[in-house]
Formats: structure tokens, C-alpha cells, sequence
């Protein structure tokens, strides 16, 4: 095991940082150059180094400690985008804490956002970093990894705190392929049903049902022997968008995905029904926001059939 | 360890600002140490950067700084032909700090840019160990941390409050750095030599007209020295060297007669012990009292000569401690067959035969050498010879008798040279003595400093019937106020009478006095805490006879105890001193317990709103509580009733709200 991934959750970890080495190295030179010139006023100059990096080393690591982590959101995206990362962290020492950081350690941070104001005691604050998006796919945030450089960055202190968020990263919108024309939907409607409409033409009949109402049933084909039989209605014909991984035609199933994913932000763009076919799943044609999270989810987490 | 993002943060202007103004700052203490183009360029980079943070004037490209330390680098070497010395690497290090600062927009580059700062000062306290340069290192250090932990501040706004907690880091810091001084090991190690950084100030192996009086012109202190009694200025001559081959006018020291001196003891002794601090200078001497009886100091070694002078192998590079015994009352003796040297005359012209001569008449057969010596220094006072501190010059190659027979004014080297060339040539052997005469006492450190400006010259004087060296000062009898006073004592009461200021001659002594204190002070406890110093100070502790490994222990063990004293300092909450706060913080920690937390920004009211909507059935306790508390709390001033008042309502508070369940958890 990698000795600097080994870890204890909750226990605050502490080493020089590369300006911290620096400076201890300085110490060091100066620490010579006393001895061997026989000058006390380096010799206190280098003691006032260390005595500084001494009590350093322990307001970096106390800097740490008591804080918690107490929501993780880490936004779904694109893979050719950022990601952002927001930690809430909360003090629960009665001293302010400055200058926290924290991150998701699998991920390439491109950007952390500084805290602006001190994190009081018994306060709660947000921690922004910004992350460069990896493949496509779902991924779970499993530990959270809190640091400091605070107060004169000599000293680099980290701990790893658990937290369980997942996110997805969506295949990038990207292809070149016309978007299916639009198909049509007839869509049933029958006096139970929740949506109110009512529709004039007639569709077609079906068994009767218990609680269904006596007015609705066709008493005609009952006085013919045929039964309790229910009429149903149809509302009109609905368009709306089929969007199918067979009918890419890119040569790669990464760039189907891409090309399935473009047409989602446009179907999204231009708030069109849709359905999508990836195969062993299949969303029927909607619109609003949680069935494109849905699709875009299920083109992350998708499989290639052939590749299993 | 990776810094995430924090390498790629950009600077602010004002920290921007700052850092130019450490780097300048730092960079000016080497300007006139180093080439005189070094400082221009450094110059012209420094305002290029100033221009740059307030009128956005665009910077040179990367090539054009890189050539410039390329440049800069081979010049210096050409200068120095070398880049290995501290003079070669303080030109450099200036050049590469001032080219830095029009480029360190980013974190990583300030920061590289405050640590030359930390390089800069250390180069400049390996030149300097002055009081002036101690106050410049405190305020530059203290000046260096803030900005440091500005960098690292998450609090945007402009505020002195801001840097508490770096104060805060700071003080913490002044114990630990109080112990590592007392306690870190110290060794033994021979000194390095600094070039060029001595004080340029002392007597060499020979005296001749001017030498001395070239001396006095510096007010430089030569040595500082406590004694165990209580001692008069006239008293206090301080040996250095002894010269013995005279061509007239021009004495040196040209026969080596190493040996302990020995010493013919008076009945009442009168031995005084001296604790020596010698600055660097050019003189391998140690200066003592007369007549030293046992030498104590940390150097490496040294020379004894049966004249009582004592010689370093080399001159002294650092701050030299040293312990004399001295007996006031004995006097050098030598042998007969050592005193020929002593007798060797000079070539007389003529006219100083003649008065030679005179003088011979002067005396009887069986005259003794103290009526000699005595008709010698008659011959001083009774033809008006006059001690000068502006003495004009003589006659070349005929100085000898141009002072004697002509001019009659010259400063203590004229008369000790002559008086001892007059000795000579009444067949008394004599020799002269060169070193320092007087002091200026501080009575608050209870030190004498002696400065170059007290250089004297006095003669010895063989007295053949007592086999002793009578010290003989012809000064003495010319002007007793000179002996009396020290030297620097009286030029300064000259030039005090001359502009007719003695009123302000106490303020300026006292002043003096204070500064002299504080000075001997740092030279004796500071700068002067060496190894047997160490070794004295832990015996004194009682680690007496401590050895590395012990000194390691205790070191260790400090540490520890510092550490705990540290986190239990940080486990104590602060005092408060205002009741109404005491109360009302007691008010919080009491709702601790029902995990009720107050965050730190959370004001009165909006905890009270937030109390009575989790305990509804405590309102009117909680609404009495909070009225009670925000009357004294804002006001202006407020009774004892009232404090009181403010107690009883906090205990039906928490009587209330303990007794009554939470509406909803609180986090």
C-alpha cells in the first residue's frame, strides 16, 4: 500500500510544505553559518525561525481539527467540462477556523476557491473547487479530503473525512448526424385516468374494471352478449422524438453516446419530447428536466453490449 | 506536498506593494557593500516594478530578465573573480532579489521573493552585529511575517485586527526562542575570518609622531571592561605593546623577549580583577591593566612577554572575552643582562647633545634615577611645554629636537618618545609602553568603555637601586587634567568650554551613559553568549559538567514541556472581563449542554428569536433574559443592580428552558 494513501479518517496528518522545506533548510544554513562564524545574532535569527515554524506546526494542525463535513454536492456534468465540487463544513471548536480547503482527491483540481471569510465557531461554510470532468460515467465521492497551509503556509495539514454523494459525468454533446424526424403518439385516455382531458374520438374498448363508472360502460355491446366492455378515448395524435443508439451512425459507441447526448441538450433546448432507446433501456417519449436527468444518466452508466 | 491551486493564486496589488517595499528595504542595507552597478540596476528594477504595480507599465520579457542575471553573474564574478565569497554571493543575491520583484505576480513568486528578504538579512547580519542593526532586524522580521501570513489570509478586508493572530504567532514564538538561545548546544569551533569587516583601529609594532594622534581621531570603543573595585580614571593604563629600538622620535618593538613577566610585590597588595570585552580590530594586543598576575580567555592561544604585554596569534576577527588579574602595586622586574637593549641611544644632533649635557651638570655624582627621572620632568614643566590634541608637525628627520628645543607642543607619543630618548641618554634604561589611558565610566552597568579616542603612550623607567619598571607618564606633569579625565573626557570638556556649553554636558553624558549601558549590555550578554558562557549559565542552572547528549535531553524535553504548555494554553478560554459578557457566556455553555449551539456571528436577538421559537413556554424568561442582557451590554454604563438583576434572569432562563422540552432538534 502507498504509504502517503494510507490513512485513519478523522485524524489530522502534518508535513512541511515545499516553501516549509525551504525554510527549514534556511534554518539550517543559518544554523551553520552561527556556529562556525561565531555569530549570535544568526544564531537568534535562526532561533526565531524555528521558534516561529514550532508553534506553526501546531496552529496549521490545529487549524484542522473539529471541523466536519456535513453535505457533499458534486454536480453532474459533461465530460468535456468542469465540475463543481461544494463541501459544507462545519466548526464545532469555539475557535474560528481559516483558510480550509477541501477536495475530491480522485479527480484533477483545476481551481479552489478561497474561503473569504473565517469559518466561525459553531458556523457552517461552503467550499467551492472546480474539477476537470473525467469519462463518462457514474461515479461515487466516498471521502473528502480537508487541508490547510494556515497561518504562514510552512506546514501542509490534511485529514480524510467519509461522505457518500455520487455523480454523473454525461457523454459530451458532440455529433454531426441529423436529429430523427419526429414521430407520433396517440395517447389513450379513459375516465380513471388522472389526466382530466378527456378526448372525443373514440379508441377503443376495454374489459370492465371495479370502481370503474356504470355511466361509462357501453350498454349496447352488453345488450349484444359481449360483455361489460369500457369505452376509451383518444386525446389526438402527439409528436415527439425517438431517439435510438441504432440509429447513430457514428462508428464508435462513444461517439453514438456523444451523438445521443447532443440530441438530448437540443430535445432539451428546444423543450421537445422525447424517447430514447439505448437497448436494454428504453425511456418513453416526455419532457421537463427529471427525464432528461434520467436519459443522461442512463447514456453515462451505459454498457456497451458488445464489450461486456 | 502539492498546494492545490493556491501556487496559481494571483497577488493582490497591496501585498504586491508590500513585498517591494521589504525587498528595497532589505536590499538597501548591502548598497554601499557592494559594486556601485549592482545598486544602480537594482535601482532601476526596483522603480520598473513601482511603475509597473501603479501605472501598469508592461514588464520585460522573460529573455531580457534572464539575460540580465546571466550578465549580472558573469560581471560580478569578473569583479570578485570569484562567485564562492559572502561579498560575490550578497551582489548576486541583491541582483537576482531586485530582478524577482517584476516578476512575482503569482503566489510561488512572492513568496520566493520574501525569502531572499530572510537571505538578504542574514547576509547582513553576518556583516553587522551593531545595536542599530538588531532594532532594523526586528522591525524587518516582524514586517516580513505579516506579510508573510497576509498571503495566507482568508479575510479580504483591510484591517490591523486581521493580524492579531499573527502577533499572536509571534509572542507565542518568544519563549521558545528564549530557550533554544539558552539551551541549543554551542561548540567550539574556530572562527571563520570575515574579510574586510574588522574595525580598522589599533597599535602596530612601532609609535612614531602622529600614530597615536592618528588614533584618536576615531570614537570607536576598543574594549569595554567591568572590575571587582572601584577604580579612578587616572589609575586605569591599559598595557599594549612595549617598544624598545628607538631612531629619536620613531620607537618600535623589534626584540621579542617571550616569557611570563615577572613581578616585585608592594606589601599592600592592591589586585584587581578585570573582565575584558575586546571588539575586533587590527591589533593582535590584549589590553590589560598593568602588572597582570593571571590571564582567563576563550582564545585559541597567545603570547606572553616578560614586558608584560600580551600578543594574539593573529588579530582578534571577533568579540574577544578575557578575565585579567592585575596587581597595582607590584612592578615588572627583568634581568641585568636583558636591560642592554633598553640602553641603546639614538643619534643626538648636536644641540640636543648640548642639552643632554646641561642636564648632566644638573645632576650630582651620586644622583639616584628618581632625581634623574624628576630633573627630566622639570625640564617639561619648567620651559612651558604645552599637550595639544591638534599637534603641528615637525621638522623632518630633526622631529626630536624640534621638539624639544623649538616648538615644545605636542601630543602624550612627543613627550614619552623623548622623555625616553632623554632617559636613554642619561644612561637610564627606558622603553615606551603603548596602549590605552582612561575610560569613561557608566555607573549604571558599572563598566568603563574605552574608545581609540583614549590611545596614550607612557614610558617605563628602570629603576636601578629598587630593580623595578616605574611607569613614568611625562603627560602627567604636562597636563594632569588629560590623565585625570581620559582622553575623550577631555577633548569633550575642551570643546564644551569652547562653545561655552556645560549646561548641556550632563544631558549628553547621561545620554551617552544610557546608550554605553545598553550597548554593554548586548556586547556582554548577547553577542558575547558563547560556549564557556553556556557552560557557565547551565552550571549556574545546575548542569554542571553537561555533556552534547545531556544538552540534547534537555532540549528535547523543553520542547515537550513547551508543547504542553501550548496546548494548554489553548485549552484555557479567555478571560472575560466585562460581567455582562461573563454571563452571558456562561448563558451559551449552559445551552451547550442541550446542544443548543450559538454560532460566533450570531447576535442577541436573532438567538433569542431562534430560543423562543424552540421553547415557546419559556418566552417570558427568555425575552427577560435578553432585554437584561442588551440594556447593560449597550449601554453606556450601567449599575450593580442591574448585573444582579441580569444573574437572577439568566437562572430563570435556564431553570425554564432545562425543564421544558426542545420543539425541534437543534444543530
Amino acid at each position: 500500500m502507498n504509504f502517503f494513501k494510507f490513512k485513519r479518517y478523522n485524524r489530522v496528518f502534518i508535513l512541511p510544505t515545499k516553501f516549509g522545506s525551504i525554510y527549514l533548510l534556511m534554518v539550517f544554513i543559518m544554523l551553520i553559518a552561527g556556529a562556525a562564524y561565531n555569530n549570535n545574532l544568526v544564531n537568534l535569527f535562526a532561533y526565531f525561525l524555528a521558534s516561529v515554524a514550532f508553534i506553526c506546526m501546531f496552529q496549521t494542525n490545529d487549524n484542522l481539527k473539529s471541523i466536519e463535513v456535513k453535505q457533499v454536492e458534486m454536480s453532474s456534468g459533461f465530460s468535456d467540462s468542469t465540475l463543481k465540487l461544494v463541501v459544507n463544513l462545519y466548526n464545532s471548536s469555539k475557535k474560528p477556523k481559516f483558510n480550509i480547503q477541501a477536495q475530491f482527491t480522485d479527480l484533477i483540481n483545476i481551481e479552489q476557491l478561497e474561503m473569504n471569510q473565517p469559518l466561525l465557531s459553531k458556523s457552517q461554510t461552503r467550499v467551492i473547487s472546480i474539477y476537470e470532468s473525467p469519462k463518462r460515467g457514474h461515479y461515487q465521492i466516498k471521502e473528502i479530503k480537508i487541508s490547510t497551509i494556515y497561518p504562514l503556509g510552512l506546514f501542509y495539514s490534511w485529514m480524510y473525512q467519509t461522505c457518500d454523494h455520487d455523480f454523473y459525468v454525461y457523454p459530451k454533446p458532440n455529433g454531426t448526424q441529423k436529429i430523427p424526424p419526429p414521430q407520433f403518439q396517440y395517447q389513450n385516455t379513459s375516465p380513471n385516468s388522472k389526466n382530466n382531458q378527456m378526448g372525443e374520438d373514440f379508441s377503443e374498448h376495454r374489459n370492465f374494471i371495479k370502481g370503474d363508472s356504470p355511466h361509462h360502460l357501453n350498454w349496447k355491446a352488453f345488450a349484444r352478449g359481449r360483455g361489460l366492455l369500457v369505452k376509451e378515448f383518444k386525446t389526438g395524435a402527439s409528436q415527439f422524438l425517438l431517439l435510438s443508439i441504432n440509429d447513430c451512425k457514428q462508428d464508435f459507441t462513444e461517439e453514438k453516446l456523444e451523438q445521443l447526448s447532443q440530441w438530448v441538450e437540443y430535445c432539451r433546448r428546444q423543450d421537445l419530447s422525447f424517447a430514447l432507446n439505448l437497448g436494454d433501456k428504453k425511456f418513453s417519449a416526455q419532457k421537463g428536466s427529471q427525464h432528461i436527468q434520467k436519459c443522461l444518466k442512463a447514456l453515462a452508466q451505459y454498457k456497451d453490449q458488445d464489450s461486456i | 506536498m502539492r498546494i492545490s491551486g493556491l501556487e496559481r493564486k494571483s497577488v493582490s496589488k497591496y501585498n504586491k506593494l508590500f513585498i517591494s517595499l521589504a525587498v528595497t528595504a532589505n536590499i538597501s542595507l548591502h548598497a554601499f557593500q557592494i559594486p556601485v552597478w549592482v545598486t544602480l540596476i537594482s535601482s532601476v528594477f526596483i522603480f520598473w516594478n513601482i511603475l509597473n504595480i501603479y501605472y501598469n507599465i508592461s514588464l520585460p520579457h522573460p529573455f531580457v530578465r534572464n539575460l540580465f542575471v546571466i550578465l549580472g553573474c558573469f560581471f560580478i564574478y569578473m569583479h570578485y573573480e570569484t562567485v564562492m565569497g559572502l561579498e560575490a554571493a550578497t551582489a548576486i543575491l541583491v541582483l537576482i532579489s531586485s530582478i524577482k520583484l517584476i516578476d512575482f505576480s503569482k503566489y510561488k513568486d512572492s513568496m520566493t521573493a520574501i525569502y531572499m528578504c530572510f537571505m538578504l538579512l542574514f547576509f547582513h547580519l553576518l556583516n553587522s552585529q551593531s545595536i542599530g542593526s538588531s532594532i532594523f532586524f526586528g522591525i524587518d522580521i516582524l514586517g516580513i511575517y505579516l506579510l508573510i501570513f497576509s498571503l495566507h489570509q482568508s479575510d479580504r478586508r483591510k484591517s490591523i485586527r486581521n493580524f492579531y493572530p499573527a502577533f499572536k504567532i509571534l509572542l507565542l514564538a518568544v519563549p521558545v526562542w528564549i530557550f533554544l538561545f539558552i539551551v541549543f548546544p554551542r561548540f567550539q569551533t574556530s572562527t571563520l575570518q570575515l574579510t574586510n569587516k574588522i574595525a580598522q583601529r589599533g597599535f602596530s609594532n612601532q609609535v612614531s609622531p602622529g600614530q597615536v594622534t592618528e588614533l584618536t581621531q576615531s570614537d570607536e570603543v576598543v574594549f569595554r571592561v567591568h572590575f571587582n573595585t572601584k577604580m579612578e580614571s587616572q589609575n586605569l593604563y591599559f598595557r599594549g605593546n612595549t617598544l624598545e629600538t628607538t631612531t629619536g622620535m620613531f620607537w618600535s618593538n623589534q626584540v621579542k623577549s617571550f616569557g611570563l613577566p615577572t613581578f616585585k610585590t608592594s606589601p599592600g597588595q592592591q589586585k584587581v580583577l578585570g573582565e575584558y570585552i575586546l571588539e575586533p580590530n587590527i591589533s593582535p594586543y590584549i589590553f590589560s591593566l598593568e602588572n597582570p598576575l593571571m590571564l582567563q580567555m576563550s582564545a585559541d592561544s597567545y603570547y606572553q612577554f616578560s614586558t608584560g604585554s600580551i600578543k594574539l596569534h593573529s588579530e582578534p576577527q571577533t568579540r574577544i572575552q578575557y578575565q585579567v588579574l592585575s596587581d597595582l602595586s607590584a612592578h615588572l622586574e627583568s634581568k641585568a643582562k636583558d636591560l642592554n637593549v633598553y640602553l641603546q641611544k639614538p643619534k643626538l644632533s648636536p644641540k640636543l647633545n648640548e642639552l643632554v649635557q646641561k642636564l648632566n651638570l644638573q645632576l650630582k655624582a651620586n644622583s639616584t634615577t628618581r632625581t634623574k627621572i624628576k630633573l627630566l620632568l622639570n625640564y617639561f614643566t619648567e620651559n612651558k611645554f604645552q599637550y595639544t590634541l591638534t599637534p603641528s608637525s615637525l621638522k623632518y628627520q630633526n622631529e626630536l629636537e624640534d621638539f624639544l628645543l623649538n616648538k615644545r607642543t605636542g601630543f602624550c607619543e612627543h613627550f614619552a618618545a623623548s622623555f625616553g630618548v632623554l632617559a636613554r641618554a642619561l644612561n637610564i634604561p627606558s622603553r615606551v609602553v603603548v596602549g590605552f589611558q582612561g575610560g569613561t565610566y557608566n555607573p549604571y552597568t558599572d563598566h568603563w568603555s574605552v574608545y581609540t579616542k583614549d590611545a596614550h603612550a607612557w614610558n617605563e623607567i628602570w629603576i636601578a637601586e629598587e630593580n623595578i619598571w616605574l611607569r613614568v607618564d611625562p603627560t602627567e606633569f604636562v597636563a594632569p587634567e588629560r590623565i585625570q579625565k581620559g582622553e575623550r573626557q577631555y577633548e569633550q570638556s575642551k570643546m564644551q568650554s569652547y562653545f561655552n556649553s556645560q549646561k548641556s554636558e550632563e544631558l549628553n553624558r547621561k545620554i551617552n551613559q544610557a546608550i554605553e549601558m545598553i550597548s554593554y549590555k548586548w556586547n556582554s550578554f548577547l553577542l558575547n553568549y558563547d560556549f564557556n558562557y553556556q557552560k557557565r549559565l547551565l552550571s549556574f542552572l545546575g548542569f554542571a559538567e553537561h555533556t552534547y547528549v545531556e544538552l540534547s535531553i534537555v532540549l528535547l524535553t523543553g520542547f515537550l514541556f513547551l508543547y504542553l504548555i501550548f496546548k494548554i494554553y489553548q485549552n484555557i478560554p479567555a478571560a472575560e472581563k466585562k460581567p455582562e459578557l461573563k454571563i452571558y457566556r456562561e448563558f451559551c455553555a449552559s445551552l451547550e449542554k442541550l446542544k443548543i449551539y450559538r454560532p460566533q456571528n450570531e447576535g442577541p436577538l436573532d438567538f433569542q428569536n431562534r430560543l423562543l421559537m424552540q421553547f415557546p413556554n419559556s418566552q417570558t424568561e427568555i425575552q427577560e433574559f435578553f432585554s437584561n442582557f442588551i440594556n447593560c451590554r449597550y449601554k453606556n454604563s450601567y449599575t450593580k443592580n442591574q448585573i444582579a438583576l441580569l444573574k437572577q434572569s439568566t437562572k430563570n432562563a435556564l431553570k425554564s428552558i432545562h425543564s421544558t422540552p426542545k420543539r425541534y432538534s437543534q444543530q
